[in-house]
Order: C-alpha cells, then sequence, then structure tokens
C-alpha cells in the first residue's frame, strides 16, 4: 500500500516537474512566448542549426488576469518573473506535499522504553 | 494570578500540538521547529539581501557618476525593472523580513504560553528579546534604504525622536545621520547599520543558544519548501514598489505602513514623543522582565540533580545528554580509578531527569524524585493492572 502511494506520488511529482519546468521559460518571456523575446543567443542557435523553441503561442493568452491584477497593483515590468514566482510556489507546495507523504512511515514516532540494567 | 495566565494557555496548545500531529506527523509538525522558523527566514533575508547588494547605491544624488541621476532609489529602481528576477527577489527580501517577525512572535508566544522562558531558561528569553528589538531596527533601516518619501519621512521621525532623548538624543542622531543633515554619508551608515547589525544577529544567535545542547536550527526540508513557497505566493499577490524618490526640500506626509516593522512610527504620530519613548522602553523592559522570579510561583521547585560521587565513572553520558550544558565533566579527585567526576550546575539544572536515565551507574539521581522511587511506583502500577 505504502509503496504504490510512493509510486503515485513519484509520478504526480514528476510531471509537476515537467509542467514548471516548461513554464519557467513561457513566464521568463513575459508569457507571451513570442520569437522574438527568446535571448539573441538562443535565436542565433535556432537560425543557424534548426534547433526548435518551445512554441508558447497557444498559452499567450493565459496570464491575462495575473498581468490585469499585477499591473493593479503596482508591478510595473517583469510581469513574467511574478509568474515565475507563483509557479514555483506552488510547485514548492506540492514537493513538500510530497516530501511529508512519503516520509511519513519514516516519521511516526517510534516510543521504545528505555529498560535500565 | 499572572502564573495562572500561561498555565491556561499550555493545556489548549498542547491540544493544538496534538491535532497537529495527527495530520501532519511529529516530524512536520510546526510547533516543534518555532524557532527554527525565523532563522530559516534569515538565511533567505542574508541570501536575498546579498544579491540586492550587488545593485545597491547608496548615496542620495550623483555622488559617483556624472550623467543620469544615479542614487539610491534609481538603483532600486533598477533592480526592481531591469535586473532579472530583480523584483521577485527584492519581494523575497522583504517578506522574508516581515515573516521573520511573524514567527518571533509567535515563537515567543509558545515559549511563553509553555512556560519555557524562565528558571534556567532566562538567557534565552533575555536574549531572544534583545534579537527581536534587534531585527526590528534592523528591519526599519532597510525601509529607509529605498529613498522614497517613505524613507525621508522616517529618516526625519526618527532623528526628531532622537533628538528628544536628553543628553544621548544630540549624539545619537548625529551617529544615525551621519553628520548634522541628510547627505550621501546618512545612506552610507544606513546600509552600514543595515548589514552590520544583520551580522550582529548571528552573534546574538550565538548567546541564544548558548545554553542548549541541542537546538532545533533547521526546520525538515518539506517545511522549508512550504515556508519558500507561501514568500513566492505573497511576492506575487502583493508586488513591491517603491513610492516617489525622496526629494529633500519636499516634506511629504503620508506612507503606507508596513504594521510588521513600522508600528513604532505609528504610535510616534499619534503621540507625544516623550509618552512615545516611556511607551517603547517600558515595553521593552517589562518584555525582558517577564521571567523574574517574583512574577510567578513555581509550581514545582526545581532541585537539582545530584551526583553520586561514589558511583561515577566518569563516562560523559550525562554531560552528553543534558539539554542545558548543565552538567561539566571536571577531573576526578586524587586517588579515584578514573579521569573525570560529573558535576551539576544547580543553576542551569531544569530537574528533567535525562541525566538519571543517561546515566548506567546509578550516579545521579533527583532529590525530590529517586530513580528508585520511580522504579517501585512503575512496578507498583504494573501489578496493579
Amino acid at each position: 500500500m505504502g509503496n504504490s502511494i510512493n509510486t503515485a506520488l513519484v509520478v504526480v511529482g514528476a510531471i509537476v516537474c515537467l509542467i514548471c519546468t516548461g513554464l519557467m521559460p513561457w513566464a521568463e518571456l513575459g508569457m507571451t512566448g513570442a520569437f522574438d523575446s527568446w535571448p539573441l543567443w538562443l535565436r542565433w542557435t535556432s537560425e543557424h542549426t534548426g534547433l526548435v523553441l518551445p512554441d508558447y503561442a497557444q498559452a499567450a493568452g493565459l496570464a491575462t488576469d495575473w498581468t490585469s491584477y499585477l499591473k493593479k497593483n503596482g508591478a510595473e515590468t517583469n510581469l513574467g518573473d511574478y509568474a515565475y514566482s507563483l509557479v514555483m510556489g506552488i510547485a514548492m507546495i506540492g514537493a513538500a506535499i510530497g516530501i511529508a507523504a512519503i516520509g511519513r512511515e519514516e516519521a511516526e514516532e517510534k516510543t521504545v522504553l528505555p529498560v535500565k540494567k | 494570578m499572572y502564573s495562572s495566565i500561561p498555565k491556561g494557555l499550555t493545556d489548549f496548545t498542547l491540544l493544538l500540538e496534538k491535532g497537529t500531529n495527527a495530520v501532519m506527523t511529529n516530524k512536520y509538525n510546526p510547533f516543534y521547529y518555532h524557532g527554527a522558523l525565523p532563522q530559516f527566514y534569515l538565511w533567505v533575508l542574508y541570501l536575498s539581501g546579498l544579491l540586492l547588494f550587488a545593485y545597491y547605491i547608496p548615496t542620495i544624488d550623483n555622488a559617483y557618476f556624472s550623467e543620469n541621476l544615479v542614487n539610491a532609489w534609481t538603483s532600486v529602481d533598477y533592480i526592481t525593472k531591469q535586473i532579472p528576477m530583480g523584483a521577485v527577489i527584492r519581494g523575497i527580501h522583504r517578506y522574508s523580513g516581515d515573516a521573520m517577525v511573524i514567527t518571533i512572535i509567535l515563537h515567543a508566544l509558545r515559549v511563553w504560553v509553555t512556560d519555557r522562558y524562565r528558571q534556567y531558561r532566562w538567557v534565552q528569553w533575555v536574549t531572544g528579546i534583545a534579537l527581536f528589538l534587534l531585527v526590528l531596527f534592523v528591519g526599519q533601516t532597510g525601509y529607509y534604504l529605498v529613498w522614497d518619501e517613505r524613507s525621508l519621512i522616517l529618516t526625519r521621525m526618527t532623528v526628531s525622536a532622537l533628538n528628544y532623548l536628553p543628553l544621548i538624543g544630540p549624539g545619537l542622531s548625529a551617529w544615525f545621520l551621519n553628520g548634522s543633515a541628510i547627505t550621501n554619508l546618512t545612506l552610507s551608515n544606513f546600509l552600514f547599520i543595515h548589514i552590520g547589525l544583520s551580522f550582529f544577529l548571528l552573534f546574538g544567535l550565538w548567546l541564544h543558544y548558548v545554553r542548549m545542547t541541542r537546538p532545533v536550527m533547521t526546520p525538515p526540508p518539506a517545511m522549508n519548501y512550504i515556508l519558500m513557497a507561501i514568500l513566492m505566493l505573497v511576492v506575487f499577490a502583493y508586488p513591491i514598489s517603491s513610492g516617489k524618490m525622496a526629494d529633500i526640500n519636499g516634506t511629504p506626509t503620508s506612507f503606507d505602513i508596513d504594521w510588521f516593522f513600522l508600528f513604532p512610527y505609528w504610535v510616534m504620530a499619534h503621540v507625544d514623543l516623550g509618552v512615545f519613548w516611556f511607551l517603547m522602553i517600558a515595553g521593552s523592559v517589562a518584555l525582558t522582565v517577564l521571567p523574574l522570579p517574583n512574577l510567578y510561583k513555581a509550581a514545582a521547585p526545581v532541585e537539582a540533580a545530584e551526583v553520586v560521587l561514589s558511583k561515577c565513572v566518569g563516562c560523559r553520558l550525562c554531560s552528553l545528554d543534558c539539554p542545558y550544558m548543565a552538567i561539566d565533566m571536571v577531573p576526578a579527585p586524587a586517588g579515584s580509578r578514573f579521569k573525570l567526576l560529573a558535576v551539576v550546575k544547580p543553576y542551569r539544572c531544569s530537574g528533567c531527569g535525562v541525566c538519571v536515565g543517561a546515566c548506567a551507574f546509578d550516579a545521579i539521581d533527583l532529590p525530590n524524585l529517586l530513580d528508585s522511587d520511580v522504579t517501585a511506583q512503575i512496578k507498583a502500577m504494573a501489578e496493579a493492572k
């Protein structure tokens, strides 16, 4: 029972990690994913080596609410940074739940009564 | 009367603790890491502060550059708007300071309600109060560094408050401003105070821990993740922004208040300076003297453990196990078969009995709770069943 739960947690954790890894550049690009927003060296690499950069065009409208919320609250630029911190925060809570759940069996208090002499 | 307040709250706290254990197990119960939580945030503050320090320029005008306006405010603006993740790091630095104050208050409350602040623990309490006041002051200097209108108001309010003090006031004011008026040197001084006193906190922490054998200083990884994650979410929810750049010829009159650090300024704005100083000093002294013996009546006076000299073999087990460093190992007297002898420092002993359990030779005992009596009681209880 314990092992199957752990396996499930590992799988869920891996998926969360993959999603967060994908979201990181998207957030860093200002949540648009436009080719022109990628760093210069990556664009150069893409044009000269045929490296395909992930296309975030589908996800461009995802953060409209976040953007307006952040602007309203005084965050003037680098909104992607804030979005990234949000995603990382959620990912870390997931990681914490995973670690705590997997370590739960070891965490149970085992009382050993000392027998003297 | 007074001592009944924390005692009543102890039962409630233990109940809460038990409930939390049922859900989170004792390994991840935040109640068991209440002292480590502020320290976690201190490490976060050091790290994020180091990153901010790399780009911060402590001047109020173009002290270093001849072109464009480059000062503390514009450097903070540059960090926030231009440096990758700069705004997030700034937010993390700011909110981990707030989190540190919150967790320190919770830590102190827990220590108080569980009655773990007096007798042999008075050093921890008194150093804890001093550390708390120091954290508040260091945090306030962080607000001066931004050099927006709020910084200017806070600086002026501090100077007027310091000047109010008789004898030492003008000297303190000149030290605070690094001169007689606000200049570039003032900002340098603020930065020096902010960073210098931050590292002085480490010395304070050493004093705080010096009488504990095994202080819990680091929460488990899962808890660290949660603490960091909460910071990240707060950074997103409440982005940090500076106010208008300070103009020393201007007279701004209001600012957004951060209640965790700036509440003394709120008090200052609402009462006379004499009353302000009275409240601040009286409040600090009252907190500091809380562990004084005549403020409470001990339910069971502590009787220090006693070493049975003829049985002690100098094995060190009791000394190693004692949580309060109350047992010293000294050279055994001449003629002894053993090299060392255990000696109890009564003023540090809590009478917890850990040493009695650690000793394999019946060489240490509690005078009011003898090992043999405890064993007899357990036997009687077992037989009664």
